[in-house]
C-alpha cells in the first residue's frame, strides 16, 4: 500500500461506526425519559423532526465535505466562505457545543453508573464504610450520585485520550456491531411486551401536540455526530464517495434505530413514568422479567456505558480537529495544538476541553435538559451557518470548489437548512437560548480582540462584496470592511542592521518597497556579544547596548530619507546575529528582509548554530541581498530566464521605476544568434507579463551569461539578480557563490531569493498540504 | 568482502529534540557511515479516529526530519521519509526493508516505566524482536 493510502485509513465502515457510535448513546439511554415526559408518546414524531432537520444539513455537510474534505469540518468550511468573524464564531460554538455534548453524555455514563453501583458500600478498615457514588453536599452546592460518577467517568475520558490510549478501527467496528447486536434482540423482545393501550392511556398528545417540537428541539442532540464524521475529512479514504455515504447513511440509521425503540418504549411503559436518568435499564427491566432477567439487564446497562463513553470520547478527539483548524488559521494560538513528545496526543487541546467537560459536569450537570439543549443551541447556529457557507460558495463561483456531491434541490436545501435550525431554536428556553448567545457573543469578542489582529484569511464572502463594492449595498460593503481581518495585512519590510553608521543605503531602499505596498519598515539593530555575556533583559549590559544602538539608530533614520513611510526601529542582542534575522523575520512575519552584505557584517561570517541550509532552505520571506557599492537607482539591470525568483526582480524593479522614476533594461542571454528573434519574443512576453513594457529590452548572444551581464553592467547603476536555484543566501554565507558576476561588475548589485514554493503557498494561503 | 554493518543506517525520530539529539549521538560513527535514512512514524489507528489531527502529525513530521537533513546532510548522504503505520516497531523495519539499510540506529529515550509502558515502549520492542540489526546509540552530555 502506498503512504498515502495508510495515512488515510478511515474505510466506509470505520466512519460509518464513527457517525452511529456518537449518536446512539445519547438518544436511546439518556433522553427518552426526559423527551417522553415533555412531549408524550408522540416523542417519536419529535425524534423523527429532529432527524430530519438533522438531515437537511446533513446534505450540506456532505457537499461542503466532499469539496474539502479537511480537518475541522463545519469550522473549516465557515471560516473559508464567510471569513473569520463567522469562522470564529463557529469555531467556538463547535468546540462549545462539543464539550456541552461530551458533560450531557458523561452525565448519561454517571447515571447507569449509579444504577449498575447504587448503593453499593465498600467498608475500608479504620474509615468505616463510605458509598462508592456518593452524594455530596456542600452549602447550596449539590453534587448528586449521577453527576459524581459522570465526573469520574469524564476525567477518565479525557485522562485515556491525554495519554493516548491504542484504540483501533476494529475496537470501534466491535463496539458499534455488539451495541446494534442488544438493541435488535432488545427490540425484538420488547415488540411482545408492547401494548397499544399504554400508548393511548392519555390519548398520543397529553402534552398537547404544541409539545412536539420542544421535544425535537429537546432530542436533537442526539443527531449530532453525523459531523464528526466531517471533522476527520481528511482522513477518510476515498472522501468523495464515503464522506456523503458514511455522513448520511448514519442520520438515516440512527434516525430509524431512535423511532423503532422509543416507540416501543411508550408501549411498555407510560410515558410519564419512563426514567429520566436510565430510560433504558428501566425498561429492560419490565421486558426481561421472565426470559433473560438479569443477563438482559446488565447487557443494557453494559451497552449504555459503552454508548455513552464512546460518544463522549469521540467529541473529544472531534474538538481536537477543530482547535487544529483553528489554530491553523490564528483563530486560537497553535501552542493548544502541540503534540506531546510521548504521548503523540494533542495533549494541551484535550486538557483544555476536558477542564471545560468537568466544569460544566459540575456546574450544570443537576439538569440534563439544560446542557442537552444548549448543546443544540451552539450546533444548530453552527448549522444555519454550514448552510449560509455552502450558498456563498455557489454564488461566488469559486474555481477550487468542485464537490464530488451536491445537494439536491439547491437552493431550495440549504435555504430549508437554515430556516431549520434558526427556527428549531426557537422551541428552546430562554435559559437555554441565553446560554448559547453568551458563547456566541463570547467568540464574536474573541474574533474583534484577539483573532481579527491575527489571522489573515479573509473569506469568500467578503471577498465576494468587496470585489463587488460598486453594485452591493452599502451596509454589506462597510459591514465586511469593519469584519475583515487586520492580522499580517500590514507590509512590513525588515531591515537587520549591523552597524548603524553605514547603513542608511539599506533603509532607503527597504522605505521604496515599503511605500509602494503602503506598508512600514522594521530596522532591527543587531547587536551580537560574545557567548559569555548573558542576554537576560533586565542586564545592566544589554541595557547599556539598547540606549546606545537606539540612539544611533534614531541619527540614521533621521539621516535618511525614507519617503514618509513609518519606520520601526528596535535592538536585538543575541549570541548569533545571522539566526537572529530569520527568527525576527518569522516572528515579524516580514514580507521582505532587506540586507547588506560586505566583510564587515557579522552575518558575512556566517556565524550560527544551527546549520545554514535549515536555515535558508526555508525562507520566512522574500530576501533581498545589496552588494553595496554606492546606491545609485538611475540605471537598472535585471537579467532574467524566467522562472520565479526572476519574478521577484521584476517586482523590484517596478517599485524602483514607479517610486524613484529608475530606467529598468532587461537583459536576457541566449546561445547563439541565431536564437535572438525567439529570446526577443521571450523578453517581450515576459516583460508584458510582469508590468515592465515600458522597459528597454536587450539581447544577448555570446552565451555567456556572466559575461552578458557583465558587460551591460557597465552603462547601468544597479543590477538585481534573482537566484537561480534554491540556496543562494546559503552560498553567499560561505562564500562559495557561484556567481562570480557580483565581483566583476562595477555597481551595486541586489540579490534576490524567493521562499520555495511550498513555503510561498503556506504563508500565502495556509495549507500545507494543498494538492 | 564484508561490508561494513553501518553503511546504510535508518534513523528513527520522535521529536524535533529527539532529532537533534540522534544526530549528536550519530555523530561519533559517521567516517563508516555513507547514508542515512531518516524516518518519522505517524501512528495511524487502522480505522478509528487518530489520537491527534492527521495534518498536524504531517507538518511536524516534515520539520523533525529536516532537521536530521540539515545537521547530517554536510557530511553524508541523507533520505528523509515520513511512514504510517499501527505499530511503530513494525513500520520502522519495514522502512528499513524498503530502504534496504543495514541496521536501524535508534537513541533510546529512556523515562519512567510508567511511562514507558502508557506510551508504548518502541526500543524495547525494536530491540527484542529485530528484522534487522537494531544499534542503540550512546547518548552524548548534551
Amino acid at each position: 500500500m502506498s503512504d498515502e493510502e495508510l495515512a488515510k485509513d478511515l474505510g466506509l465502515v470505520s466512519a460509518l461506526a464513527v457517525g452511529i457510535g456518537t449518536m446512539i448513546g445519547a438518544g436511546i439511554f439518556v433522553l427518552p425519559g426526559v423527551a417522553a415526559a415533555e412531549a408524550g408518546p408522540a416523542v417519536v414524531v419529535s425524534f423523527i423532526i429532529g432527524g430530519s432537520i438533522a438531515m437537511v444539513n446533513a446534505l450540506s455537510v456532505s457537499e461542503l465535505g466532499t469539496a474539502m474534505p479537511k480537518a475541522g469540518g463545519a469550522y473549516y468550511y465557515i471560516n473559508r466562505g464567510l471569513g473569520p468573524l463567522f469562522g470564529s464564531i463557529s469555531g467556538m460554538g463547535d468546540w462549545m457545543g462539543l464539550a456541552f455534548a461530551s458533560a450531557f453524555y458523561c452525565i448519561g455514563f454517571g447515571g447507569y453508573l449509579a444504577t449498575l453501583l447504587g448503593g453499593v458500600v465498600v467498608t475500608i478498615p479504620l474509615l468505616g464504610s463510605i458509598e462508592l457514588l456518593p452524594t455530596i453536599v456542600l452549602g447550596p452546592f449539590i453534587l448528586s450520585d449521577i453527576q459524581i460518577g459522570a465526573l469520574l467517568a469524564g476525567i477518565v475520558f479525557v485522562g485515556v485520550n491525554y495519554i493516548g490510549a491504542k484504540e483501533t478501527g476494529g475496537v470501534q467496528t466491535v463496539i458499534v456491531t455488539i451495541l446494534l447486536g442488544i438493541l435488535t434482540v432488545f427490540a425484538i423482545v420488547g415488540f411482545f411486551s408492547f401494548d397499544w393501550g399504554t400508548v393511548t392511556t392519555d390519548g398520543l398528545t397529553p402534552e398537547g401536540t404544541g409539545a412536539i417540537l420542544p421535544g425535537a428541539a429537546l432530542v436533537f442532540v442526539s443527531y449530532l455526530g453525523y459531523a464528526k464524521i466531517a471533522t476527520i475529512g481528511e482522513e477518510l479514504k476515498n472522501p468523495g464517495r464515503n464522506l456523503p455515504i458514511a455522513i448520511i447513511g448514519s442520520v438515516a440509521i440512527v434516525m430509524v434505530i431512535y423511532s423503532i425503540l422509543v416507540g416501543l418504549m411508550v408501549g411498555i411503559i407510560p410515558y410519564d413514568s419512563i426514567s429520566e436518568s436510565t430510560p433504558m435499564s428501566d425498561v429492560a427491566n419490565v421486558i426481561f422479567e421472565g426470559n433473560l432477567g438479569v443477563i438482559g439487564v446488565t447487557s443494557i446497562t453494559l451497552a449504555a456505558l459503552l454508548a455513552t463513553a464512546s460518544s463522549a470520547n469521540a467529541s473529544i478527539l472531534a474538538s481536537a480537529r477543530i482547535n487544529f483548524a483553528m489554530g491553523r488559521d490564528k483563530i486560537v494560538t497553535d501552542w493548544l495544538n502541540e503534540i506531546h513528545p510521548r504521548f503523540a496526543t494533542p495533549y494541551r487541546s484535550i486538557a483544555v476541553t476536558g477542564l471545560m467537560i468537568i466544569v460544566f459536569i459540575a456546574v450544570l450537570g443537576g439538569d440534563i435538559e439544560v446542557l442537552a439543549k444548549a448543546a443544540s443551541v451552539l450546533h444548530l447556529v453552527v448549522y444555519a451557518l454550514i448552510n449560509a457557507a455552502l450558498i456563498v460558495f455557489r454564488e461566488a463561483d469559486v474555481p477550487e470548489y468542485d464537490p464530488d456531491f451536491t445537494v439536491p434541490l439547491y437552493p431550495i436545501t440549504p435555504m430549508l437548512g437554515v430556516v431549520l435550525s434558526l427556527g428549531l431554536i426557537g422551541f428552546m428556553e430562554r435559559i437555554e437560548i441565553a446560554l448559547g448567545m453568551l458563547f456566541v457573543a463570547g467568540a464574536i469578542i474573541w474574533y474583534g480582540v484577539y483573532a481579527r489582529h491575527e489571522t489573515e484569511r479573509e473569506g469568500v464572502l467578503s471577498h465576494y462584496i468587496l470585489s463587488r463594492s460598486e453594485e452591493m449595498p452599502d451596509a454589506a460593503v462597510s459591514a465586511a470592511t469593519v469584519a475583515r481581518p487586520s492580522g499580517g495585512s500590514e507590509y512590513t519590510v525588515l531591515v537587520p542592521v549591523s552597524n548603524p553608521r553605514t547603513e542608511s543605503t539599506l533603509l532607503s531602499l527597504a522605505s521604496v518597497f515599503a511605500k509602494a505596498n503602503d506598508g512600514r519598515v522594521q530596522a532591527v539593530h543587531i547587536v551580537e556579544v560574545p557567548d559569555q555575556t548573558p542576554l537576560s533583559e533586565g542586564s545592566e549590559h544589554v541595557r547599556r547596548i539598547d540606549e546606545e544602538s537606539q540612539q544611533l539608530m534614531e541619527n540614521v533614520r533621521e539621516s535618511t530619507e525614507t519617503m514618509d513611510v513609518p519606520v520601526d526601529v528596535r535592538t536585538i542582542v543575541s549570541h548569533r546575529s545571522f539566526e537572529e534575522v530569520f527568527d525576527v523575520a518569522r516572528r515579524e512575519e516580514a514580507d521582505k528582509v532587506v540586507m547588506g552584505w560586505g566583510a564587515d557584517r557579522p552575518w558575512s561570517a556566517g556565524r550560527a548554530e544551527r546549520p545554514l541550509e535549515e536555515l535558508t532552505h526555508d525562507l520566512p520571506c522574500d530576501f533581498l541581498v545589496l552588494k553595496d557599492r554606492g546606491l545609485e537607482t538611475d540605471r537598472v539591470l535585471v537579467p532574467t530566464a524566467g522562472g520565479p525568483d526572476s519574478d521577484l526582480s521584476a517586482e523590484i524593479a517596478t517599485y524602483l521605476r514607479d517610486q524613484l522614476g529608475s530606467e529598468v533594461t532587461l537583459l536576457h542571454a541566449v546561445d547563439d544568434p541565431t536564437e535572438e528573434a525567439e529570446g526577443e519574443r521571450f523578453l517581450t512576453e515576459w516583460a508584458a507579463d510582469h508590468g515592465l513594457e515600458d522597459a528597454a529590452i536587450r539581447i544577448d548572444t555570446s552565451g555567456d551569461v556572466e559575461g552578458a551581464i557583465a558587460t551591460a553592467a557597465r552603462d547601468h547603476s544597479l543590477v538585481i539578480i534573482g537566484a537561480t536555484e534554491r540556496g543562494l543566501l546559503s552560498r553567499l554565507v560561505r562564500g562559495s557563490l557561484a556567481y562570480d558576476v557580483i565581483n566583476d561588475v562595477e555597481c551595486s548589485v541586489l540579490l534576490a531569493e524567493r521562499p520555495t514554493s511550498r513555503s510561498l503557498r503556506e504563508r500565502l494561503i495556509g495549507l500545507q498540504n494543498a494538492e | 568482502m564484508s561490508k561494513s554493518l553501518l553503511t546504510h543506517l535508518l534513523v528513527p525520530v520522535a521529536t524535533e529534540e529527539d532529532a537533534r539529539a540522534t544526530c549528536a549521538a550519530l555523530e561519533p560513527y559517521l567516517e563508516d557511515v555513507e547514508r542515512v535514512t531518516a524516518v518519522h512514524v505517524i501512528e495511524k489507528a487502522a480505522g478509528a479516529m487518530d489520537k491527534a489531527p492527521l495534518g498536524k502529525r504531517q507538518e511536524d513530521a516534515a520539520e523533525f526530519i529536516a532537521v536530521v537533513d540539515s545537521e547530517l546532510g554536510d557530511r553524508v548522504s541523507v533520505d528523509t521519509r515520513t511512514v504510517y503505520g499501527t505499530d511503530v516497531a513494525d513500520a520502522l523495519f519495514d522502512a528499513a526493508t524498503d530502504a534496504k539499510a543495514d541496521a536501524v540506529a535508534i537513541r533510546a529515550r529512556g523515562g519512567s516505566r510508567i511511562v514507558q509502558l502508557l506510551a508504548g515502549d518502541t526500543t524495547s520492542k525494536l530491540v527484542t524482536d529485530p528484522v534487522v540489526p537494531v544499534v542503540s546509540l550512546p547518548h552524548r552530555d548534551e
